[in-house]
């Protein structure tokens, strides 16, 4: 198989975290690919949902890195240069048959675009050790764009089906495609969540967001509870609807595409 | 006495004193057979790209939980490195279970001696840049496929895979790759010798102390350069205004400048001395 490298990402609330849980999960339980998961996402919900507790995340290297260059002269630059594997490696978790990497949430002022081109490179060749790649984004690739990847295979955009949800869609897709050059990407697509047998009425709605469907996951009372209870959603029994339709999402995703943006 | 000698002299110091321990062992570095340098690696770039996963891992030396411990240094004296003695104080890779292990790298060399710059401080910078190329060439080109290495300067993050296990990779082999990599970078090195310690946290520790000293000094020499006319010149790049340092470095400007013409102040293994001429 090719390499995949997956953002997903969408309006707050509309399921993105727990869809990556359950990709996650669908991978584990038919694939043997080596596979990296990134919570991108600063509100860092990611990590609980597949049952991780990261002592250190991307951030907190940032936070070293820019407290180390303040004073840096030729030597501390040289260890700097030296450091960033060590010190990405310090901050990837290595759970049962998949890593984990938290990005924190940024603390200092300042946009820091050297830093964060200088972590991006240390994480674009961690990366390049796993089959599959899935990122947890904001609501846009924005920042996935700044500090994660230049650019990833698959844009995963996923909303739930209020009119609200459909538009930040619209939006998404809209700033995506206008900055090609800036982010790469080789397909984009729609997943919509907590989808209760509405697929036939929803048509219309789907075709003026203009994305190509990926898929559709159904309401599921499962993840819910879990979701609820604080539980793992990597524990969700096989017969989960939701997880069950990861699988169709996953096809779409993973088939060759003709489509030429990266 | 080189700016090192006497942190040499304490490692050996304390690898003989672990001799009755009955864990340690000494190896004599065979020729390699094969190139020493990586298969998966070109130097150059400073990142290393292939990482070994824990799933696929025999073996991590130096985990930050178990201690950890990496240095490399340089000498004038010959007399001071057992060339081509790779020592080890604890368990071989194949001879343990256990899937972390504490660990400590050393390695010192013994440089061509030159008249010249014997006692100078142009041999003092000369055996400092000596041991970064040492570093430097431990952290590079000596990865190979199943061995990877995270490291920051003074500490170490190995891991071993299951496969390399399996092909009878060992820390003798590692030690006659550091050897053979360090020689064949580093021009001026005439004997190179390896210790590691698998032993305990404790033991990496009290190692570590020992360096500490070394580092000390090497922190110290970093900060001066010699000048074309002979004069020490900082080399930070920050302003001098937030150098703590700074009262330090304006007296001797001073002292260097009511000297000037008859005297010139050279630093030697890390200490001022005055010399005039004949």
């Amino acid at each position: 198989m090719d390499k995949k490298i997956v953002a997903v990402c969408g309006k707050g609330g509309s399921g993105k975290t727990a869809l990556v849980a359950l990709m996650t999960k669908y991978l584990l339980e038919n694939y043997k690919h080596r596979l990296l998961v990134i919570d991108a996402d600063p509100t860092m919900n990611l990590s609980s949902v597949l049952g991780l507790s990261p002592n250190k995340t991307v951030n907190d290297i940032r936070e070293q890195i820019i407290k180390e260059a303040r004073k840096a002269g030729k030597t501390e630059k040289n260890n700097l240069a030296r450091s960033l594997d060590y010190m990405l490696f310090e901050a990837l978790i290595e759970a049962d048959r998949f890593s984990f990497l938290g990005m924190g949430r940024p603390e200092s002022l300042g946009c820091y675009c050297p830093v964060n081109d200088f972590l991006k490179s240390g994480i674009e060749t961690l990366a390049e050790n796993y089959d599959v790649v899935i990122i947890d984004g904001e609501a846009g690739v924005e920042q996935i764009n700044r500090q994660v990847m230049k650019g990833v295979d698959t844009v995963v955009i996923v909303s739930d089906i209020s009119n609200r949800g459909l538009q930040t869609a619209a939006i998404i897709k809209n700033v995506i495609t206008s900055h090609k050059k800036i982010f790469k990407y080789q397909k984009l697509g729609l997943v919509l969540n907590r989808v209760s047998g509405q697929e036939e009425q929803l048509q219309p709605y789907i075709v003026k967001t203009g994305l190509d469907l990926l898929g559709f996951v159904p309401e599921d009372p499962l993840v819910a509870k879990f979701d609820l209870e604080g539980r793992p959603l990597l524990e969700l029994p096989c017969e989960s609807e939701a997880y069950r339709a990861t699988s169709g999402v996953w096809a779409h995703i993973s088939a060759p595409t003709h489509e030429t943006g990266r | 006495m080189d700016i090192f000698d006497d942190t040499i002299k304490e490692i050996r110091d304390w690898f003989d004193s672990q001799k009755n321990s009955g864990q340690t062992r000494c190896y004599s570095a065979s020729p390699l057979m094969n190139n020493p340098f990586s298969s998966n690696e070109l130097p150059g770039d400073g990142r290393n790209g292939k990482i070994v996963l824990k799933e696929d891992t025999q073996v991590e030396l130096g985990h930050p939980s178990m201690g950890s411990c990496a240095e490399t240094l340089a000498t004038h004296r010959l007399d001071l490195v057992s060339d081509g003695c790779i020592t080890l104080v604890g368990p071989e890779i194949s001879e343990t279970q256990e899937p972390i292990l504490p660990f400590a790298q050393i390695i010192i060399a013994a440089l061509k001696r030159s008249k010249e710059i014997d006692g100078t401080s142009q041999g003092t910078i000369e055996i400092e840049n000596t041991a970064s190329m040492m570093d430097r060439t431990a952290h590079m080109y000596v990865q190979t496929d199943g061995y990877m290495i995270r490291s920051v300067p003074n500490l170490i993050w190995a891991r071993v895979s299951k496969e390399a296990c399996r092909s009878g990779f060992s820390l003798k082999l590692l030690g006659e790759r550091l050897i053979a990599a360090v020689k064949h970078q580093c021009n001026n090195v005439t004997a190179c010798e390896v210790f590691f310690v698998t032993s305990s946290k404790s033991d990496v520790g009290q190692l570590d102390d020992i360096v500490e000293k070394a580092r000390a000094k090497q922190r110290k020499l970093e900060t001066y350069t010699v000048g074309s006319d002979g004069e020490l010149e900082c080399t930070q790049e920050i302003d001098c205004s937030a150098c703590s340092e700074q009262v330090v470095c304006d007296t001797i400007r001073d002292v260097i400048r009511i000297r000037k013409g008859d005297r010139v102040v050279t630093i030697r293994a890390g200490e001022n001395t005055e010399s005039g001429p004949e």
